[in-house]
């Protein structure tokens, strides 16, 4: 979409490269000026035991090292591949965001900070993969890492707040420090499970990695920075700060190295059957996640080393490589590997950037990823893990081998078949991040002890044994030798036999319909379905059968609620002077509400239910409240009245009931029943006349009224009369634009000629 | 008097305003100058409550039992205050745009008064007199939308409500049969007595199933989600933020500190009762794509938190449901809001029919981002500390089936944001044409960004407002062992 296009170098957006720059200034002059670790603490919610809480020891500085060092050059490199485009404000403005995120992250102490920068990376990097958000493939990828991140992280928040629990603190420090104790603790594998899963989601793990070639679909820097150096490396971080407090649990090493191992052998496997070069990258990088999240998983002290130096080597291989993808993407307009060839003479200084960090990422000798091989095979060893792992690890170095080879050598030295057009270097904005890191990487190697100290302050923290491992020591050669020779042969072979292992792999289609993303777009659609399920189940619109399950649902729980409770119903005792006024007064009251159910005229209806209340006020009248009884007679006369004479302009055509329903008539029964019962029960309690006898008594010394009830009504208890006043003056208001538009609309249909 | 004025203002405000009705722009200045005096009532109030921790008054001046008692504690002084300052909201929103029916003002005033009266009512049945005045108040603004799809929808809440209030009645009758009392201090002695105590629970399981119905649980929320969407979008937005949410402090209040002996398996089953809601709700929500029935059936959802707070029946446990009360009137009623700008902008309430509002207007992107993680619960934002707190007492219990619940539809919840914020702001505008962020009125940005300042602020530096709700709550569920460890 923008081949041949250029938009200058970017250089006028420069000023943003001043924010990770002075961040990581500031990062180098403290590392030379005071001692690690470095601790400091605000009080944020002390009623809770949460505080702003940091503690920047060797972990965490190597990934601040790396965040902000990595950041610079990021940045740089998104100045020239935005240049010219629409809305690039708002990258510069998410990716500090994003950066300051992750700075938080790595060095937060009380884990609800932690989980507070982790969201944050979580929600940044939402924004910075949508940033072509007019494109549906962008919009779900980031929609799938944002739910997939996101989904880990609030597990994650569940598994800390056990930990927090069991340890009775809420700082990562502490409840490593405490973790001994609580080792036989039943909740313990549940924590570590929902902290794993958090973990396992943000580094792209079996069978939560799919997020992420997916999220390729970012502007390259993004890529570069989150899904290959940065954010998906914050799991593995955590596992590495973990890792003091749970190293001897079996539970942990067995889930780290089956899921690292499952992982890389998954995500090499697929990587072979990717054509487009930033999908292979990140199938690779995924194959890095799982050997690193392997290599923490093993008990020995040596492979927390290895851990660290792989990490900082991963970060400093693939950042380039992600960059040079970006350039051939810029410069010819596509990544797919069958498309480019040959381009080393159109884009010469990319060709040696990727060279130089292929070679790196390979792990031949010369780069830094030398070294962290090398270490790899040492952990390998002294883990005296089974022969399966160690092939394992050499399977998957020889896929990152040939990857590399795919991506430094294939696109840029192979035969130039077709030209593709004008294709012209990228600016120098984009040249020169990739082709500094990939010459660091030379440059550790060449000079190791440069990196050495936060290296090995780093794996001091994952394993605090580690004292006499030198990371430049000397090395047995052939036993190096014959294991990268191995690495590299296969590499080799893969590279050459690629395509044909590649339509190979392309062929098995199951792949795609049985595998994990298959289940997460069966699960959102399962969560649709479910959902329109549900809901046209409930809210259906039909009033009748709403109430019909409001009733049912109350009954239920009155019925749950009467369980709960004692007493007994009480039939005795009670007989009242009139009874056959009583009687009477009920049977017109039943007279009224049954034959409500047969009558189909409306204004039989309307007479019908008025006998309901005129039997009400017959029971008022002998039950010693006879102005109650007058005003019900009132009310339901001039009810019945005025809605009579509404009535007929509805028109005349007869109410018709559903039909008849022995489930309704079943819940009408128990309803009434139900209220019998609650009086009866209610008899057999003591009756308190504090309050009666209080009024009577008071109401003429006191308040100078002769009759109780009114002065209850407007004395005593005047504030609920305020209250029914205004129930009443409400109802008029909210009647009056309902009469409003009446007249209106007849009005309306007299002008029309038609009759009301 | 300070327990008063915050009732007393928008009754009047509403008399007035009843009266003003002829002259709309008379009307308006009343409705502006009662939104103001009412915050500030609530802030003097609260600053009451501060000083001298409960306060209480007796209209008329009777003593306790007898009177009608209305009282300020903690609890109820910041939902006033988060009342209020909704209301306030409210007006300043609606002053710019909308057709003003005359009865409006006064039908949400009253509203409002319902509303803060309900929080504030000391006495049983001086309670059920305030739900018939929301109940009527409501019944008027749903009226007003007109049309048959407005009288439907008003038919529907009012058969609905109208089985929950005469259910309420019907319990209060029967509690004050075995107690004798109405008054909340002398209810809470009386359900201690050994003679009435064992009746108790079936009354109060009657009044729970009311409540329960007003405060849109699962199976009883059918009314709400059935009207709501019919409502212009500020009332919407009033009603949303109030209605449900006052039942569900009234539930919080009489379980935790009146009914305070309710056996553990009411308890446990309104737990239950708590997680179908909260998983009900958020599917209904999943489901649509009109923006207000997304919302509305998120409101059922979120009350599934509360319910789950009360059921949890500690002090802490009433200190996390308040401080979740506050936080979901706030940033619930400013979602509310803020679509009705979305509706502005982009020309329609069905996210298939409007898109480009990412492009379109930075700044309502950006309050929609930050309220919808709020509802969702991601920090700093006081959503997340009001789940925290929740969850954090679930496991502190052992529930943590409940509190893995609770997490869950947490995701669901992001699922469903997300969905607004694909289709309403990242896709692309169906129709361009339609796009227009220049109809959003300045009362609507000023509402707007007004609250969710307040929203992240408390979520910033939650502290006050914890250790406030703390000293209201440290009396709920006396025999549970409470507090933090």
């Amino acid at each position: 979409m923008h081949a041949g296009e250029q938009h200058g170098s970017g250089a006028n957006d420069l000023w943003v490269v001043l924010i990770p720059l002075s961040a990581f200034a500031l990062l180098a002059w403290g590392l030379t000026a005071y001692s690690l670790p470095w601790t400091f603490a605000l009080p944020w919610a002390p009623s809770l035991g949460i505080e702003l809480a940091f503690h920047i020891d060797g972990l965490s500085a190597q990934m601040l090292a790396l965040i902000t060092g990595i950041g610079v050059l990021v940045f740089t490199y998104a100045c020239g591949y935005l240049a010219g485009k629409p809305r690039r404000g708002r990258v510069y403005f998410v990716l500090p965001l994003f950066m300051l995120a992750m700075m938080g992250a790595v060095s937060a102490d009380d884990v609800i900070l932690l989980f507070l920068f982790w969201e944050m990376t979580s929600i940044t990097s939402f924004l910075l993969v949508g940033f072509n958000h007019e494109d549906p493939h962008a919009r779900a990828s980031a929609r799938q890492a944002l739910l997939i991140t996101m989904g880990g992280g609030l597990a994650m928040l569940g598994g800390l707040l056990l930990l927090a629990q069991m340890a009775g603190v809420y700082t990562l420090s502490g409840i490593i420090a405490a973790a001994p104790g609580f080792m036989d603790d039943p909740r313990l594998h549940l924590a570590i499970t929902l902290v794993l899963l958090g973990a396992f989601t943000k580094s792209a793990q079996f069978p939560f990695h799919f997020w992420l070639p997916n999220a390729m679909s970012a502007p390259t820097p993004v890529s570069a920075y989150l899904h290959s150096a940065t954010m998906v490396k914050l799991g593995i971080y955590l596992m590495l700060r973990l890792d003091p407090a749970f190293n001897d649990l079996l539970f942990w090493e067995v889930l780290l190295v089956g899921t690292g191992a499952i992982t890389a052998l998954w995500a090499s496997v697929l990587a072979l059957r990717e054509r487009d070069l930033k999908r292979i990258l990140a199938r690779s990088t995924v194959a890095a996640l799982g050997t690193l999240t392997l290599l923490v998983g093993l008990p020995s002290p040596g492979a927390g080393l290895a851990a660290v130096a792989f990490l900082f080597a991963h970060a400093v291989y693939k950042a380039p490589l992600f960059m040079v993808a970006g350039n051939i993407d810029h410069a010819t307009g596509t990544r797919i590997i069958d498309k480019v060839t040959g381009l080393r003479r159109y884009m010469p200084w990319s060709a040696a950037a990727a060279l130089l960090a292929g070679l790196s990422m390979a792990g031949l000798p010369l780069a830094f990823g030398f070294v962290s091989k090398d270490l790899m095979s040492i952990a390998k060893s002294e883990a005296d893990l089974l022969a399966l792992l160690s092939w394992t690890l050499v399977l998957v170095n020889a896929t990152a081998v040939a990857v590399a080879a795919v991506a430094a050598v294939r696109v840029f030295w192979g035969r130039v078949e077709t030209p593709i057009g004008p294709v012209r270097e990228v600016p120098w904005t984009m040249l020169a991040p990739p082709l500094f890191i990939a010459l660091l990487g030379i440059e550790f190697e060449i000079v190791p002890h440069l990196a050495d100290p936060l290296l090995i302050a780093a794996a001091g923290v994952v394993s605090p044994d580690l004292r006499s491992v030198e990371i430049s020591a000397s090395y047995d050669l052939s036993t190096l030798f014959s294991a990268l020779g191995l690495t590299a042969g296969i590499g080799i072979l893969l590279y050459i036999a690629w395509d044909r292992l590649h339509d190979r792999l392309h062929r098995i289609h199951w792949l795609d319909r049985y595998g994990p993303e298959a289940t997460y777009d069966f699960l959102l659609h399962g969560l649709a379905r479910l959902a329109a399920w549900h809901t046209r189940a409930l809210q259906h619109g039909r009033l009748s059968g709403y109430l019909r399950l409001t009733l049912a649902a109350l009954i239920a729980i009155t019925v749950f609620a009467a369980w709960q409770g004692e007493g007994r119903l009480t039939v005795d005792g009670y007989w009242p002077d009139h009874a056959w006024a009583w009687l009477v007064a009920c049977s017109v009251m039943l007279a009224g509400a049954l034959s409500t159910l047969f009558l189909q005229d409306r204004l039989a209806l309307l007479m019908a239910s008025g006998l309901v209340g005129y039997g009400a006020a017959l029971l008022f009248l002998f039950a010693g409240a006879p102005d109650l009884a007058f005003t019900q007679f009132m009310v339901e006369t001039i009810l019945v009245v005025v809605a009579a004479a509404v009535l007929p302009r509805f028109g005349a055509d007869p109410y018709r009931a559903e039909g008849t329903r022995w489930g309704d008539l079943a819940l009408a029964v128990a309803a009434g029943l139900g209220v019998i019962a609650l009086l009866l029960h209610l008899q057999g309690f003591p009756v308190d006349s504090t309050l009666p006898e209080w009024f009577a008594g008071q109401a003429l010394p006191a308040a100078q009224g002769h009759n109780v009830v009114n002065v209850i009504i407007v004395d005593f208890r005047a504030l609920d009369t305020l209250g029914e006043i205004a129930v009443v003056a409400f109802s008029l208001l909210a009647a009056l634009p309902l009469l409003r538009r009446d007249k209106g609309a007849r009005d309306h249909a007299e002008r029309a000629g038609n009759p009301p | 008097m300070q327990v008063v004025l915050p009732l007393l203002i928008p009754l009047l405000t509403a008399l007035l305003a009843a009266l003003a009705m002829p002259r709309p722009r008379l009307q308006r200045g009343l409705g502006q100058l009662g939104g103001v005096a009412l915050v500030l009532s609530a802030l003097w109030l609260l600053q009451g409550v501060m000083a001298q921790g409960r306060l209480s008054v007796i209209l008329g001046g009777w003593p306790a039992p007898f009177g009608i008692e209305l009282a300020a504690d903690p609890l109820s002084a910041v939902l006033v205050m988060a009342a209020a300052l909704l209301a306030l909201a409210v007006r300043v929103y609606s002053d710019d745009h909308g057709s003003s029916e005359p009865t409006r003002l006064p039908l949400e005033q009253g509203v409002v008064a319902a509303a803060i009266a309900i929080t504030l009512a000391a006495d049983l049945f001086n309670l059920y007199v305030w739900f018939e005045l929301m109940l009527m108040g409501v019944l008027g603004l749903l009226a007003l939308g007109g049309g048959q799809r407005a009288a439907e929808a008003t038919l529907k809440y009012f058969a609905l409500s109208l089985l929950g209030t005469l259910l309420m009645l019907a319990a209060i009758g029967l509690i004050y049969g075995a107690t004798g009392h109405l008054n909340f201090t002398a209810l809470s002695q009386a359900a201690r007595d050994p003679a009435i105590a064992p009746a108790l629970p079936l009354y109060v399981g009657l009044l729970l199933a009311a409540l329960l119905l007003k405060a849109g649980a699962f199976p009883l929320f059918a009314w709400l989600p059935a009207s709501y969407h019919t409502l212009p979008l500020p009332l919407l937005a009033l009603i949303g933020g109030l209605l449900t949410k006052v039942a569900a402090y009234v539930l919080l209040r009489l379980l935790g500190d009146v009914f305070v002996l309710t056996p553990a398996a009411l308890l446990e089953g309104l737990g239950w009762l708590a997680l179908a809601t909260m998983i009900s709700g958020v599917l209904g929500a999943a489901y649509h794509w009109d923006l207000r029935r997304i919302l509305a059936f998120h409101i059922v959802s979120q009350i599934g938190y509360l319910l789950l707070g009360i059921a949890l029946a500690t002090s802490a446990a009433a200190s996390a449901t308040a401080f979740f009360l506050l936080h979901n009137i706030l940033v619930k009623a400013n979602l509310f809001l803020i679509i009705g700008l979305m509706i502005l902008a982009a020309g329609h309430h069905d996210l298939r029919r409007i898109g480009g509002l990412y492009p379109g207007s930075v700044l309502l992107a950006l309050l929609f981002f930050v309220n919808a993680f709020a509802l969702v619960g991601v920090p700093p934002t006081t959503g997340f500390w009001g789940k925290f707190l929740i969850l954090r007492e679930a496991f502190e219990q052992g529930r943590y089936l409940w509190g893995g619940v609770a997490l869950g539809v947490g995701l669901l919840t992001l699922y469903s944001m997300s969905k607004i914020w694909l289709e309403g702001f990242w896709k692309a505008h169906p129709d361009p044409e339609r796009l227009n962020t220049a109809a959003i009125p300045l009362g609507g940005w000023l509402a707007v960004s007004g609250l969710t300042l307040l929203i992240v602020l408390i979520g910033l530096y939650p502290e006050p407002a914890i250790r406030f709700i703390d000293a209201g709550s440290a009396g709920f569920w006396p025999a549970s062992s409470g507090g933090r460890p």
